[in-house]
């Protein structure tokens, strides 16, 4: 049964190349239509002669047949070479692994908060299913997934920024006259913890709240939706049915049989939940000036500086593909039945 | 479950009585319908006479809050926040319609054909679409505007392509479903050509279950496009835009000018909202099982 398993998570990785393929092909066919020649922006000035264009254009192997460029595109992309950043200096690897913490620091907070919230409140939606707290918690549901994270991230700022004064400046991960603690994972609250710094640990979380609060209330509605559509449906099987008759507490019946049986879907979902939070991750990094990888590809494309956005495009691939396999790895360990898929 | 058996019977009921019966009982639908069709109406009448000029500035009345003058108040360089509002609903409508069609009829051609021809083609559609379902799309959609140049055509693209794959996986699974019944057998043997077929049988068949994604899709696209535009990508400043009347509201908000972000921010969710709860009632319209 073990080497099943391990056979299975083979299968499962190998399936995952041409995901990773067809990314590097698109941003590959993206780097080439976006406005402007890549040679010209490797020259000095704007007066830079055709010789010279061509020179460069040589050097970056650009002319060469297409199918030669992705060749070795694809070679360096294997090799870990993203290219480097024309507005940093700095090579596009070391840029994104610097600012990678930032965000996964507050898009794991928001999954957590969001997971949280939704898995109790589709639980007690399925027990009380067709009755008015079903309703109105549906319709929260909904409420979140049409509230863009801008906007629930603006009206957080106006009412616990400006209103009532509770949260920090909706800027950066840290206020700036608290000393930083040494950097470690990256992940501020683990470092503040790791170096004792229990000030820089509240102002650390402090500012994390609200964009990660902004961030949770909209992946709210598919993750309680499945719980309660799952949790509906375990509640009507026999077992729970022997569960009531027996006699057993409510704890026992819904949360250690019920929900226990309920959760393998929740878990497949937070794979499209990771991609919502992707999405979001951009805007509210954009809205709280937070220092991620989100932001600084936006600051990048908006400076035209495309190596950056490259490289942001395959690192939320991989992390897609990584999740993904991981949840399908998991749900085999859980569920001996999915691996026949 | 017993009222569904005691109808069986009855005659089924057409369709304009359905919709009605299943908007008069549920109340919030019918509201956010209302209030769909309320904001069309205006944004239409907008054209011809709207409160203030969208793009009229007038430094005398910078940050003014709500009044009877300005019902919304107005922004940092004193143009009329309802006004604007109004008329972003016009561009962002647009935006949704356009968007939401093209995902039709893209994703429809794409997934019958996938179903109905089978075979590789099908298999690699449905392969592709299964990971384009749950994939960071709004990335791709920032590179797609980056990539297409700021206008409203990319962003109308770009919004497009975030729908595509629900409506290839829809009209996928409905052919699929389709072709397996016996008026494609008797079609066949009335002399129809294979593609005769597909495109008279099953399409035409098909797009009442389609539509069904017509609805929480202009909600998509909606939220899609004003997300790109309050990251900086798609339309530019001055047009109005709820995304962008959020974004250049956003500073104003660590003053205190609330009015800036709380009207576009409100127009923009009721719409999504709507939009997403009206989805939810057509599900129930449009699908037969449920028709009564």
């Amino acid at each position: 049964m073990g080497e099943n398993l391990l056979g299975y998570v083979f299968w499962r990785i190998v399936g995952a190349v041409p995901i990773l393929l067809g990314v590097g092909i698109f941003t590959f066919i993206l780097v080439r239509v976006l406005p402007g020649d890549p040679a010209v922006y490797y020259v000095s000035g704007p007066l830079a002669t055709q010789e010279e264009i061509d020179a460069i254009r040589k050097a970056l192997g650009l002319d060469q047949p297409l199918y030669l460029q992705l060749y070795n595109y694809l070679g360096d992309l294997v090799s870990g070479d993203l290219g480097r950043s024309l507005t940093t200096g700095n090579s596009v690897v070391s840029d994104l692994a610097q600012r990678l913490p930032a965000s996964l620091e507050l898009t794991i907070l928001a999954m957590l908060i969001a997971l949280a919230m939704a898995v109790p409140l589709g639980i007690v939606a399925a027990i009380r299913s067709g009755s008015w707290i079903d309703h109105a918690i549906r319709f929260l549901g909904t409420l979140g997934v049409s509230m863009p994270a801008f906007v629930t991230g603006v009206l957080l700022i106006l009412v616990f920024y400006f209103n009532l004064g509770w949260a920090p400046d909706p800027i950066d991960r840290i206020d700036p006259f608290i000393a930083r603690p040494p950097t470690v994972t990256g992940f501020l609250l683990v470092d503040s913890v790791l170096a004792g710094n229990w000030e820089a640990l509240r102002s650390a979380l402090g500012r994390l709240a609200l964009p990660a609060i902004a961030m949770a209330l909209f992946v709210l509605a598919p993750i309680m939706r499945i719980t309660r559509a799952s949790m509906m449906s375990v509640l009507t099987s026999d077992f729970i049915r022997t569960c009531s008759a027996a006699g057993f507490g409510w704890w026992t019946t819904y949360i250690r049989y019920g929900l226990r049986n309920a959760l393998l879907p929740v878990l497949t979902t937070i794979g499209l939940v990771t991609s919502f939070l992707i999405g979001a991750n951009v805007v509210v990094e954009k809205l709280f000036s937070w220092p991620g990888v989100g932001s600084y590809a936006l600051g990048a494309l908006l400076a035209t500086d495309y190596a950056p956005v490259q490289g942001y495009i395959l690192l939320m691939a991989l992390l897609f593909v990584l999740i993904n396999t991981a949840i399908d790895v998991l749900n085999a360990l859980v569920d001996p039945r999915m691996r026949g898929r | 479950m017993s009222i569904v058996e005691t109808n069986a019977s009855a005659e089924p009921a057409g369709f304009i009585t359905h919709a009605k019966r299943v908007l008069l009982a549920n109340p919030v639908s019918l509201a956010a319908l209302v209030y769909l069709v309320a904001l069309l109406a205006m944004s239409i009448i907008s054209i011809f006479a709207s409160p203030y000029d969208p793009l009229a500035t007038d430094l005398g009345a910078v940050y003014q809050p709500p009044s009877v003058q300005h019902w919304f108040g107005t922004d940092q360089v004193g143009r009329d926040v309802f006004s604007r509002v109004i008329a972003a609903a016009r561009l962002d409508l647009l935006i949704a319609v356009s968007s939401v069609f093209l995902s039709f009829v893209v994703g429809t051609f794409v997934g019958s054909s996938a179903a109905f021809y089978g075979g590789v083609y099908d298999k690699a559609v449905g392969r592709v679409t299964d990971v384009l379902m749950t994939f960071p799309l709004f990335v791709i959609a920032m590179a797609l505007v980056a990539a297409l140049g700021n206008s409203v055509e990319s962003i109308i693209l770009a919004s497009g392509v975030v729908n595509l794959p629900f409506f290839i996986r829809l009209s996928r699974a409905e052919v699929s479903r389709l072709r397996s019944l016996s008026f494609v057998e008797a079609a066949r043997a009335g002399g129809n050509s294979e593609r005769d077929i597909l495109i008279k049988f099953m399409i035409p068949n098909a797009i009442p279950t389609i539509t069904v994604q017509v609805s929480t899709g202009l909600g998509w696209a909606i939220l899609n496009a004003a997300s790109l535009s309050f990251i900086g990508l798609g339309i530019r400043p001055p047009t109005p835009e709820w995304g962008i009347m959020v974004a250049e509201g956003a500073a104003a908000v660590l003053a205190g000018n609330w009015w800036l972000v709380l009207f576009p921010g409100a127009a923009l969710t009721l719409t999504v909202l709507s939009f997403n709860l009206l989805g939810d009632s057509l599900r129930d319209i449009l699908d037969v099982r449920f028709r009564r």
